[in-house]
């Protein structure tokens, strides 16, 4: 690694950890944003005061993960029985709050849960019902939509436990480039001086020389000048 | 079908924007840059589809 490449990877670093304290010096702390971030999408972002950011993440992830579960009709979040996903389970955890939720639905502790009854569940035939196979592809959906929003969630919810640096060291990389710019321009300015004035003497010499190679032919010309007149005179006096 | 495509597109306008807003500001660069991706993926994936199904059939 360059030494530039070292010292940029250093601001970086310091600008991250800028991120988090001045989080702090808003009197926000960034680990409980890193938590509620994880618990409700987006609400990392609004207690760190990034509003739009918190607002858009709750609609669109918050929203893309009910929409899911209101596909799949609250299977798509099961950790029990022959519906369950557990492998989806994981990353459906990390929107921590409304998983927790569909999981306790799914245990029949919150309203809303749609019993089949355990005897129909064990049954081969339920699996084989037309209900249970038209409903498969919803579910499908909602699995993905549930898994999605989940793994989203954690990337938003590290953003906000972060300070949210994104849009900061973007702001920082062009400060850093146009900071490049005008040094290369204070580098250019500081040898031009020093090129004019080395290039000074040359341009005198060069002017020196100059009045002289034009002297010589006016010198040559003159004299012609003169002497036309005196054949003019000559042919007027005969 | 159309459910389909559209939880496709709604999952890559989703992951486009959590992917965008990590990175820029609330200026005009979000929008350009969360549709930017988005068309990335939405391209990039259907033409990946595109290329399975092509040479499936050639199969």
């Amino acid at each position: 690694m360059s030494e530039a490449a070292k010292k940029d990877a250093h601001d970086d670093e310091a600008l991250i950890l800028d991120a988090q304290q001045a989080m702090r010096d808003r009197g926000r702390i960034p680990e409980v944003a890193g938590v509620l971030g994880w618990l409700i999408p987006g609400l990392g972002h609004i207690y760190g005061g990034f509003y739009k950011k918190g607002a858009l993440g709750l609609v669109l992830v918050l929203g893309l993960y009910l929409a899911g579960l209101g596909l799949s009709q609250g299977d798509a979040v099961q950790l029990d029985g022959d519906l369950a996903h557990p492998i989806a389970f994981v990353a459906q955890v990390g929107a921590g709050l409304p998983t927790g939720l569909a999981y306790l639905r799914s245990r029949g502790k919150l309203p809303g849960f749609r019993d089949v009854p355990a005897e129909e569940l064990e049954s081969e035939d339920y699996f084989k019902s037309r209900e249970f196979i038209q409903r498969l592809p919803d579910v499908q959906t909602g699995l993905l939509f549930t898994m999605v929003a989940g793994l989203l969630n954690l990337l938003l919810a590290y953003d906000a436990f972060r300070g949210s640096p994104g849009a900061v060291a973007r702001h920082l990389e062009e400060a850093r480039i146009e900071l490049r710019i005008q040094r290369l321009r204070e580098e250019l300015s500081a040898q031009q001086p020093e090129a004019e004035a080395e290039a000074e003497p040359k341009a005198e010499a060069e002017a020196e020389a100059e009045p002289k190679a034009e002297a010589e032919p006016k010198a040559e010309a003159e004299p012609k000048a003169e002497a036309e007149p005196k054949a003019e005179v000559k042919e007027e006096t005969s | 079908m159309i459910g389909t495509v559209l939880a496709f597109l709604v999952s890559c306008a989703v992951a486009a924007f959590v992917c965008t807003v990590i990175k820029e500001d609330f200026d005009k660069h979000l929008l350009l840059a969360w549709g930017r991706l988005f068309g990335l993926m939405v391209g990039g994936i259907s033409a990946f589809a595109a290329a399975v199904q092509v040479i499936s059939s050639m199969v």
